[in-house]
């Protein structure tokens, strides 16, 4: 039991001195009871006494005593009969059978009940009954001390529970919350699908996808991987949202040309997040399709691996190099553009997904992963491949993000 | 796989970390107490990283190797170095760009992503980032006094960081 641990004499309260302890003697031998009483009255306990059993249980009742000590043969109620009461009604008292040397046979039956200690007339030496006294009441002293020490696990249990339970909640409705702030699954842009894919290690998840029109010509995306996958990543997750949704209301409302601009975006969102000093940074890829161009604008803030354009059955990562966002006052980005292929499927991933790659020493998890991309597959392909459609605990959030045209098949 | 373990050590004014094994975000919070006490005790030291026996290292630590080149780089002073051979670490920290903010080199001394070449009348950047470098190699080659050399994270935070080891 978890409690036995706690069994120790130091956990105990400090040992009652004899004026703090009340003891109940039930003795029908009036020349035994007088000398019982005496010897504990004179050791400086307070005594109570009674003559038979009815007697000592109607003592015991209305007094409340801290132990008992009883004769086994009593008249009106047996002494076997009373400690079975008191046992009955208090465990927690100590019963000590006071009895006759030829009465030994009850004085075990006594012990196998509800006796705690015994000691035999005639009483010879005192020091023997004061003894079985003070261990009765250490004893009584560490039954209670258990039980207060198992009363407060169990509360503490309880509230660990609760606890639990209410972040367990919290968890939930944050994950509805930020699943409901990502954009529709397989959403058109022109003739360009966007599909996303995102599967948090826990219940809420650092990383982000995003997509949007910015104008009649101007789709913009973005997928971020905040560091770390807590409850705190995630609330900078929302906060890019939101950072990102204030340049594109400055665009539509002062005209401010920031959001078709990749690189100046990922600069102004380094700088942003580095005043807000959250701890935080980010590994951010963010693209504007122009559709009239048939261009994709893009810049990367450290995302590896890197995003992969297929075409055909060509697979080819677009290298970045470049710093994360939020860590590096200094750091700059640069954007290129990519004339878009008739056809194309461009992937981007988190880097969640290395660590499902096995790694030795012929390829890096980066050159694994490129391997695993089949150019006819689309996301759902992916997703089946990287084993992610189970529930299976993952180490790192890992996310998918595709943009594709005339690249229907599954 | 062994139990991941940062070891430190200190050396002619340098801090040397190694990271072993699989590196990941619970043991942030304990790295970032120790180099705050690394800044109080030996303020003005430089840092070599050894994470050439890093088999992983997830985002939250790779912040807290960025935070040291940050304070370095604040003082004015040369770019921590970071030695570094797994193919897999080397793709990472290039792609992070890592290799504009440390002295990024592979066991041999030789630069890796856009670090210039150590050559001939290099600047004191360079020299310092060699001499570090060579000193590491000291340090590890005592292979018998390793564990001396190097001590746990951990066990220094647990015991106080005794400044002026090594």
């Amino acid at each position: 039991m978890t409690t036995s641990a706690f069994t120790m004499e130091g956990t105990a309260a400090p040992a009652p001195t004899p004026d703090q302890v009340r003891v109940l003697v039930i003795e029908d031998d009036p020349l035994v009871c007088d000398a019982l009483c005496a010897y504990l009255e004179d050791t400086g306990y307070h005594v109570l006494a009674a003559a038979d059993g009815h007697a000592g249980m109607t003592l015991f009742h209305r007094e409340h005593p801290d132990i008992v000590l009883t004769d086994l043969r009593l008249p009106k109620l047996s002494g076997h009969q009373v400690l079975e009461l008191i046992a009955h009604a208090t465990p927690e008292t100590p019963l000590i059978v006071v009895s006759g040397v030829t009465l030994l046979n009850d004085v075990i039956e006594a012990l196998k009940h509800h006796a705690w200690d015994y000691v035999l007339k005639p009483l010879h030496d005192m020091a023997m009954l004061e003894g079985a006294i003070q261990r009765s009441l250490q004893r009584a002293r560490l039954i209670q001390s258990n039980r207060r020490i198992r009363e407060d696990l169990e509360d503490i249990n309880r509230r660990l529970h609760q606890t639990v339970e209410r972040l367990r909640h919290d968890e939930e409705t944050g994950h509805k919350i930020q699943n409901r702030l990502l954009p529709e699954d397989g959403a058109h842009f022109g003739d360009i699908l966007f599909r996303r894919s995102i599967h948090p290690a826990m219940y809420l998840c650092g990383d982000f996808i995003d997509y949007f029109r910015i104008d009649e010509r101007h789709t913009g995306f973005y997928m971020t991987d905040v560091s770390g996958h807590d409850a705190a990543s995630a609330f900078v997750t929302v906060m890019l949202k939101t950072l990102v949704g204030a340049y594109r209301d400055a665009f539509w409302q002062r005209g401010d040309q920031t959001i078709l601009h990749p690189d100046e975006m990922l600069a102004r969102i380094n700088e942003d997040l580095i005043r807000q000093e959250l701890g935080k940074y980010c590994t951010m890829f963010y693209g504007v399709l122009d559709h009239d161009r048939d261009s994709l604008y893009c810049s990367s803030a450290g995302q590896f691996p890197y995003p992969v354009m297929i075409e055909g059955c060509e697979t080819r990562p677009l290298k970045f190099r470049s710093r994360p966002v939020g860590l590096f006052p200094e750091a700059a980005y640069t954007a290129r553009e990519l004339r878009l292929p008739r056809r194309f499927q461009l992937v981007l991933v988190s880097d969640g997904v290395l660590e499902l790659m096995p790694s030795d020493r012929s390829r890096t998890r980066a050159q694994r992963f490129l391997e695993l991309i089949d150019p006819d597959q689309d996301i759902d392909g992916l997703v089946r491949r990287l084993r992610l459609d189970g529930h299976d605990e993952r180490p790192d959030d890992v996310s998918i993000l595709t943009l594709s045209r005339g690249h229907d098949n599954g | 796989m062994d139990d991941p373990q940062i070891l430190y050590s200190e050396h002619d004014g340098v801090h040397f970390l190694r990271f072993r094994g699989n590196i990941l975000h619970d043991m942030a919070p304990m790295l970032e107490d120790f180099l705050d006490q690394l800044e109080r005790h030996g303020a003005g030291h430089n840092y070599l990283l050894d994470l050439t026996e890093t088999y992983n290292i997830d985002s939250t630590m790779l912040g807290l190797l960025a935070r040291i080149a940050n304070r370095v780089r604040e003082r004015g002073d040369a770019p921590p170095t970071l030695v570094c051979s797994g193919e897999d670490i080397i793709d990472l920290l290039i792609g992070i760009g890592f290799d504009q903010v440390f002295q990024l080199m592979a066991c041999d001394g030789a630069p890796l992503g856009e670090g210039r070449p150590l050559k001939a009348g290099a600047t004191d950047h360079e020299t310092l980032a060699r001499t570090m470098l060579n000193a590491h190699k000291e340090l590890i080659a005592l292979k018998d006094d390793n564990r001396l050399l190097f001590d746990d994270v951990i066990q220094l935070l647990e015991g106080g960081l005794r400044p002026g080891k090594a």
